[in-house]
């Protein structure tokens, strides 16, 4: 508590003098340092009032006349207007700060729903754009099969239509997933444990590339990643975290879907080289390793999902 | 007890009128509320004290408000704005904390 009433050996009367305390000297190991940064902290600490108060309080004790009625209610109203101007103060803060959050969600929600209008009229021409292909298509052949090269022609295009990934395909083949190592239950690098923090992206874009390669090698006739179908112009590549095939992100697990002769398919894959990279990935690192085949897999043409945009959090 | 009333009064008419402060003068804002508390705090406890006076109030509670928006605003012509900020709120925050622990101590005795 800071000192109020001034020393009692000055006399009445006089102003009030706050003891000096900044630019004093003081002598420290012979040398005399200045002790202002101190002094000023130690004020600042020690005198929280402003010392207008305690002045006041001096000048006043020397008349000790009673105040006047007009004295009192000139010093409530001073007093009224300085609380009513600090509660208006906070009050309008108050109100322009809950207002300008509301202003910025409501320009999010906005773009939003312009998003979401968007998307749906993508998936709208998408879907649009496939049935009038398949009309193509359906009148292309009713016109080539009127004669016998026409019919040759057909079924040539049909083959080069799923070689390009052009048409959804079905048929027999075999199914690959592969995913990254599941972290460790509790594996908390903050919670101080001494084992290795564990590998939590093991699976790159050059596996699944390798995958996808040694399965057209062994005569595979569509595949599709995660539902993405691999067309001729289809890329696999890293971008960041995630993977990429066709820009369209895919996350572990990856499930790898080939159409094709499935005995030769699932031979030549487990002894090739990426096959047995897998499995080493599988007993080493504990990744996630199973081939299956599929008597019916159905496989979209590529770029069958749009390209839209998703909201995050 | 009049003054509580008046605080409150202020403050719900700051939040009725709700006034679009201009973009200029919403950087001074968070300023002026310290400055504002600083001089309320610091009259409640002058008031506990038993020295209150209200020119004193009135007249730190201006100034406070102006030199600390002053304050903030050469800083902003200077390029160092926020840490003058910084400084205004260190300043007054402790003197608020103070002022209210001396409050405590005449309320509680503790």
């Amino acid at each position: 508590m800071p000192e109020i009433n001034p020393p009692a050996r000055q006399p009445m009367g006089a102003p009030y003098r706050p003891p000096r305390l900044f630019g004093r000297k003081v002598a420290h190991h012979g040398q005399v340092l200045s002790d202002m940064s101190g002094a000023m902290l130690t004020s600042l600490m020690r005198e929280t009032l402003d010392p207008g108060y305690a002045e006041a309080a001096r000048r006043r004790r020397g008349k000790t006349e009673a105040r006047s009625t007009s004295g009192r209610i000139r010093a409530l109203a001073m007093v009224l207007t300085g609380v009513v101007a600090a509660g208006l103060i906070v009050g309008i803060a108050y109100a322009n700060t809950t207002r300008a959050k509301p202003a910025a969600e409501r320009i999010r929600a906005t773009l939003v729903g312009r998003i979401d209008g968007l998307n749906q009229s993508v998936m709208g021409l998408q879907k649009q754009r496939d049935i009038l292909n398949s009309k193509v298509a359906a009148r292309r052949n009713d016109l080539l099969t009127t004669t016998s090269a026409g019919s040759s022609l057909v079924a040539k295009v049909t083959k080069l239509e799923s070689a390009s990934a052009d048409v959804a395909v079905k048929g027999p083949g075999i199914t690959i997933i592969v995913a990254d190592p599941k972290p460790k239950e509790g594996a908390d690098p903050v919670g101080g444990q001494a084992t290795a923090p564990a590998i939590d992206v093991l699976i790159t874009d050059r596996d699944l590339q390798r995958v996808v390669n040694e399965l057209w090698l062994a005569h595979a006739e569509a595949i599709a990643i995660n539902g993405q179908r691999i067309g001729p112009t289809t890329a696999i590549r890293l971008a960041g975290e995630a993977i990429l095939v066709d820009f369209i992100a895919v996350t572990s697990p990856y499930k790898i879907e080939a159409i094709g002769p499935t005995n030769d398919l699932q031979t030549a894959f487990a002894s090739s080289a990426t096959g047995r990279r897998l499995l080493t990935y599988q007993s080493v690192y504990g990744a996630k390793l199973t081939i299956s085949s599929d008597s019916k897999l159905n496989l979209p043409a590529a770029l069958a999902v749009p390209v839209t945009a998703t909201v995050i959090s | 007890m009049i003054p509580a009333v008046g605080l409150i009064v202020g403050i719900a008419f700051g939040l009725w009128l709700d006034p679009t402060v201009p973009l200029w003068l919403q950087p001074y804002l968070p300023i002026a509320i310290v400055a504002a508390l600083d001089a309320v705090f610091g009259a409640i406890r002058a008031r506990l004290d038993g020295i209150f006076d209200a020119k004193v109030f009135v007249v730190s509670f201006i100034s406070n408000v102006i030199v600390a928006a002053l304050i903030v605003f050469i800083g902003d012509k200077l390029g160092v704005g926020a840490q003058l900020s910084t400084a205004v709120v260190v300043v007054l925050g402790i003197r608020i904390f103070g002022n209210a622990a001396a409050i405590r101590r005449h309320v509680f005795r503790a």
